[in-house]
């Protein structure tokens, strides 16, 4: 049975640092250590990487293996996420889950996220789908606000558009070409499917951790 | 020479780890203590602008790594040690033109300090 759920916000910065922070894989395992705090390239691809990512669980290093896509300029999938050691009971052994995640530029230049998953699950964990879907939303939720945390401390240093330190020649990011290509100067004009949505659709934006303190 | 405006007591800096303290408006700095040495850092990674201050001592103390991206600074001056990443995405060397790996050139901004026993006077950097 097919459960598919939306996840949507903005994050209050234009669409070439969000896309540039999601590429910029050296924070990954730093920055969101909270999650994971190893990762393992296992195949480049020309759109495609496999990743095995790992944590420590009551002593021992467990993790999954999954496939991360990039379709220029700002869109994201990631599935065949299988568990490693494959013995480990995981939710991965009963359902195939696929994300898609979607950011595009609104007219306030700030940046819509949606994210589009899908959870292929066996009839008897249809009860339990509402569980899955809080559980992933609330990861989605805290890896983000890990970004905009960053991403507004960045702001107030070297400007809220300045995404340079990116497009440094010895700066890694995946896909980087594409990146630049869309992104650096004298990019090329974005396609549709990233350009400007209706201000309404992004009113849900995702705080950082600093503006939720200041308001309280 | 003069000095940011407000000192650091000597009691309220960490042992074993990296204290912020701030010193001046909008003017943060990073404390090591390593053994009886006291070390002071601008709380700015070169790199992207982490307060380095997060993040952890490393190499037996030998090193800072910043909490965003994993980079390692020695404490004794400030200078690039490690960048983790380069191992982990070492798959990548080849793939695109617009990256070019080499090992950067930042540092930490070391800053001069003054103490009387009790507090620590942190130095303003001279223009150049």
């Amino acid at each position: 049975m097919k459960y598919r759920f939306n996840l949507t916000y903005g994050l209050d910065c234009p669409l070439a640092i969000a896309v540039a922070v999601y590429l910029d894989a050296e924070h990954y395992i730093f920055l969101h250590n909270k999650w994971s705090d190893r990762l393992e390239v296992l195949e480049v691809g020309e759109r495609t990487i496999r990743y095995r990512q790992s944590w420590r669980f009551l002593g021992l290093r467990v993790g999954q293996t999954y496939t991360a896509e990039h379709v220029p300029p700002a869109q994201f999938k990631n599935y065949d996420i299988r568990p490693e050691p494959a013995w480990m009971p995981s939710i991965h052994h009963l359902c195939s889950i696929r994300t898609h995640l979607t950011y595009r530029a609104t007219a306030r230049d700030t940046t819509f996220s949606d994210l589009s998953v899908e959870i292929d699950m066996p009839f008897w964990l249809w009860p339990f789908r509402g569980l899955m879907r809080e559980s992933m939303e609330r990861i989605k939720r805290e890896k983000d606000r890990e970004d905009v945390d960053m991403i507004e401390v960045r702001a107030k240093r070297y400007g809220r558009e300045n995404n340079d330190c990116y497009r440094r020649p010895e700066q890694f990011m995946l896909f980087k070409d594409d990146y630049v290509a869309h992104f650096g100067p004298g990019s090329v004009p974005l396609t549709d499917a990233a350009r400007a949505v209706d201000d309404g659709d992004a009113a849900d934006v995702l705080r950082s951790t600093a503006s939720q303190a200041s308001s309280r | 020479m003069s000095h940011y405006r407000d000192p650091i007591p000597l009691n309220a800096i960490p042992t074993g780890g990296l204290g912020r303290f701030v010193v001046d408006d909008d003017v943060a700095v990073c404390v090591v203590r390593r053994g009886d040495t006291l070390v002071v850092f601008r709380d700015v990674c070169p790199h992207m602008g982490a307060p380095i201050s997060g993040g952890t001592l490393c190499n037996d103390g030998a090193s800072i790594r910043c909490p965003w991206h994993g980079y390692e600074f020695r404490c004794v001056d400030g200078a690039f040690a490690k960048n983790p990443n380069e191992e982990i995405f070492a798959p990548f060397h080849g793939k695109y033109q617009s990256w070019v790996p080499e090992a950067p050139r930042y540092r930490l901004q070391k800053l001069e300090v003054d103490s009387d026993g009790i507090q620590l006077r942190v130095r303003r950097p001279e223009r150049a």
